[in-house]
């Protein structure tokens, strides 16, 4: 039966190329934005090279300081933090600052770089990917050893083909050697974006160990992920005895402890901070909506192309139904030959998928980032496909299920 | 005529529900477009009031409290110093950032105003060719004055003082704040945001170099001979890392940045231009295929319209009218829908740039339209009376 359809349907797909080519156009082209979009998508959020950890962090990633006139909102400063670092619960605590600008000269050209002041843990918290060396320690960071980790990028433009590993690299008047060089990391990874990470202790001066506010963020990683919503609960516990009595503008300490996805859509939709609200759960029904909305219109013409080609068969569904055959089976028929359609759509789409993935990974739209189609984009592209087949042949189907046998033989003629 | 095919359109109202529903949709995503490339087109072209070209900003840094005596007066010596550097000053925030200091008040109804603070210091004027138009920029006698001594820009000289009055000289007050304010200056735009900014008041404050510091940052520009080749970057933060060394120095050139703004601004632009154009080529090409589809159908009748007198362009006319009549409809309803957005406070545009979207949008869909029919109707207006004698 199922191949009596298949032949069918591709026959009939050959009879008018125009609708053909219409429908695969239109089938192929949505997929391949799709399908951008979800890679764009994954790399920005998936848990992948150095945030495989993302799905049981929790992280603080500003504090506000609330005072009855003035309101501070920002990173937090080390005395803060660095106290949550005995906390039991979380299998790793790290605690760092956000990247900051700094420069270093090659031949009197100047190199911009993003650099992180960090412990040792980060690079537990994180797992960067070492092409040459390996991350500094615990015992780098207490005895304030000028070292620091650099990534692909910086590599090339500060040493060329040049020996890295223990080379030295001249980052604000400060010389640091550099013990490893990582993957980078695109700009649009918040939490493990850098150029450099040197250790915390050797900031130029100790400033950073006073005060409420600096440009520090603290990372929590739970054993598992239904040790989270304890893990939140110990450190908000924590925070909450921070003293703010040593400044004088401000009350009380308020942060959310949260993933890195619900603290970057917190940051996209403005979500306040004091809120019982889910910010992650908001985003991801944001996405979902958005690319319903977009696959919506590609299905009205879909639906609208296959309505009009009903009517051209319609002394086919005359026939087929003077000799008997159920709504059902008609329905089905004509869902099988939709689906078959959108499939080889969907198959066209994933080719120009890949091609357009390579094209935006060779532009420097974004730092850093190389977007390729792997398992999950895959799946979702089929899965995306099949939706749309359903979505743009059940509506025409059923429509055509109900004609009536005299009506769409006395159709045929015209 | 257009009675007629609002007739027709009526009889075959539940298809032509489903093209209507893809004519709102084409018509909400060209609306939406729209409206941002309009709105980005139309903050383009307000001047920024600065030149960009030849101007570098080094942000200084402490990383800490400001401790006394610290000040920028050492560091604009040691860049005057330098032979490519043609004039310097300093001022709090850097340019193409959004980041900066924003002030609200209350006027004598109620009505809430904002406006940017800028606090920039003596020859920044001519660090960024500002543009002034009345009255003059800070000058060092203005730091022993005893009153606060602002210049403003045309925005906010609108919002405070009656329009043809005169502004130089004039005091004011924000609201009901203690703080009183006297003009000696005017410029026309200064947008530090850049060209894809919102437009907004902004009125700045004096800043002396040889005063302790407020934070323990702040950013110095420098305008530079042209062409000035990257060695002088290096030599320049070499310079000031000699003055303080446990600050840390960042150095960027203000062209570069504005092209970093322009390419950002016009990125996401682009993309959904991109996607927006390929929707609107998938629609224009299905409602040709199902105007093809429709004729194909309709030969009988269309054939007993040409028996009866009707000429070839009449028959074209009225398959392209018929499709008019739905991409009116789908217009108008969409025009509707698109109406609630500013109605419900969720899209924050301008009016007139509504407006604009507006006509542009229906006029594109329209033009779509007529052109999806041109094929289809062709082959309609092809029909012979004979032919479709012999259909029937």
């Amino acid at each position: 039966m199922l191949r009596s359809y298949v032949i069918l349907a591709w026959r009939i797909l050959g009879r008018r190329p125009f609708f053909t080519f219409v429908s695969l156009f239109g089938i192929s082209l949505t997929l391949v934005v799709l399908m951008l979009a979800t890679a764009f998508l994954d790399h920005a959020f998936g848990a992948r090279a150095p945030e495989v950890n993302t799905d049981r962090m929790l992280g603080v990633f500003q504090i506000e300081l609330i005072g009855e006139q003035s309101q501070y909102r920002g990173e937090a400063g080390y005395s803060v933090l660095a106290p949550l670092r005995d906390i039991d619960l979380a299998e790793e605590v790290s605690v760092g600052t956000v990247p900051r600008a700094a420069v270093t000269f090659v031949d009197g050209q100047k190199v911009s770089l993003a650099m992180r002041w960090v412990d040792g843990e980060f690079f537990r918290v994180f797992q960067y990917e070492f092409l040459e060396g390996g991350p500094f320690t615990d015992q780098d960071d207490a005895e304030a050893r000028p070292v620091a980790v650099i990534n692909h990028e910086t590599r090339r433009r500060v040493f060329g083909d040049e020996e890295a590993i223990d080379g030295s690299i001249e980052i604000d008047g400060r010389t640091f050697r550099v013990v490893g060089v990582v993957e980078n990391v695109p700009a649009f990874r918040p939490a493990s974006f850098a150029d450099v990470w040197v250790p915390i202790s050797t900031s130029k001066t100790d400033a950073y160990l006073e005060g409420l506010y600096g440009s520090f963020q603290g990372f929590f990683v739970a054993p598992n992920r239904d040790r989270m919503p304890a893990l939140r609960e110990e450190i908000l516990t924590r925070l909450a005895e921070v003293d703010v009595s040593t400044e004088e503008d401000y009350d009380r300490l308020h942060a959310n402890v949260e993933t890195t996805f619900d603290a970057l859509a917190r940051e996209l939709l403005s979500v306040p901070s004091e809120g019982g609200s889910s910010p992650g759960m908001a985003m991801r029904w944001l996405i979902l909506g958005l690319a319903l909305l977009f696959m919506a219109l590609p299905s009205l013409n879909l639906i609208n192309l296959n309505m009009s080609r009903i009517l051209e068969r319609a002394s086919e569904i005359g026939v087929r139904k003077s000799f008997g055959a159920s709504s059902r089976t008609l329905v089905t028929q004509f869902v099988i030959e939709n689906i078959l359609l959108t499939l080889i759509g969907g198959v066209v789409g994933l080719v120009l998928a890949t091609l357009a993935l390579h094209l935006v990974s060779g532009t420097a739209l974004v730092s850093y980032a190389e977007l390729g189609l792997n398992p999950t984009i895959f799946t979702w592209g089929i899965l995306i496909t099949l939706a749309f087949g359903l979505l743009s042949g059940a509506y025409p189907a059923w429509r055509m299920s109900r004609l009536h046998p005299r009506q769409a033989l006395a159709e045929s003629g015209s | 005529m257009i009675a007629h095919a609002l007739k027709l359109v009526w009889n075959r109202k539940r298809q032509n529900a489903l093209v209507l529903l893809e004519l709102v949709g084409a018509f909400l995503i060209l609306f939406a477009l729209l409206v941002a490339v309009l709105g980005a087109w139309q903050r383009f072209s307000v001047p920024i009031g600065f030149d960009p070209e030849d101007v570098w900003v080094l942000t200084a840094r402490s990383g800490r409290a400001p401790a006394p005596g610290e000040n920028g007066e050492r560091l604009l010596t040691a860049l005057r110093e330098h032979p490519a550097v043609q004039s310097a000053g300093m001022m709090q925030m850097g340019l193409y950032t959004t980041a900066g200091m924003n002030t609200g008040w209350y006027d004598d109804n109620g009505e809430l105003h904002r406006a940017e603070v800028v606090s920039a210091g003596p020859n920044i004027d001519h660090v960024l060719g500002l543009d002034i138009v009345d009255g003059r920029w800070f000058e060092a006698e203005d730091q022993q004055a005893g009153e606060s001594r602002v210049v403003v820009d045309r925005a906010f000289a609108e919002t405070i003082f009656e329009a043809d009055s005169p502004v130089i000289g004039e005091p004011f007050r924000l609201g009901d704040r203690d703080e009183n304010f006297r003009v000696i200056g005017l410029v026309e735009h200064y947008r530090k945001g850049g060209e894809l900014t919102q437009n907004r008041p902004v009125f700045f404050r004096p800043m002396w170099p040889d005063e302790d510091l407020q934070r323990g940052w702040f950013n110095l520009a420098v305008a530079v001979q042209p062409g000035a080749p990257p060695e002088v970057e290096e030599a320049l933060v070499r310079r000031l890392r000699a003055e303080y060394p446990d600050w840390s120095f960042d150095i960027s050139r203000v062209e570069e940045q504005r092209t970093q703004h322009l390419e950002q601004g016009a990125t996401p632009l682009i993309a959904a231009g991109v996607v927006a154009l390929f929707l609107l080529f998938m629609v224009g090409l299905g409602l040709t295929g199902v105007l093809w589809q429709n004729v194909s159908r309709r030969t009988r009748e269309i054939g007993l319209r040409r028996a009866q007198g009707a000429t070839a362009a009449a028959v074209r006319w009225q398959i392209v009218v018929e499709l008019m009549v739905l991409a009116v409809i789908g217009v108008l309803l969409g025009g509707v829908f698109a109406a609630q957005l500013p109605l419900l406070g969720l899209l924050s545009m301008r009016l007139d740039v509504g407006l604009q979207a507006f006509l542009a949008a229906a006029a594109t869909l329209l033009g779509l339209t007529v052109l999806c029919g041109l094929y289809p109707s062709w082959l309609a207006s092809r029909v012979a009376p004979a032919q479709a004698l012999h259909h029937q």
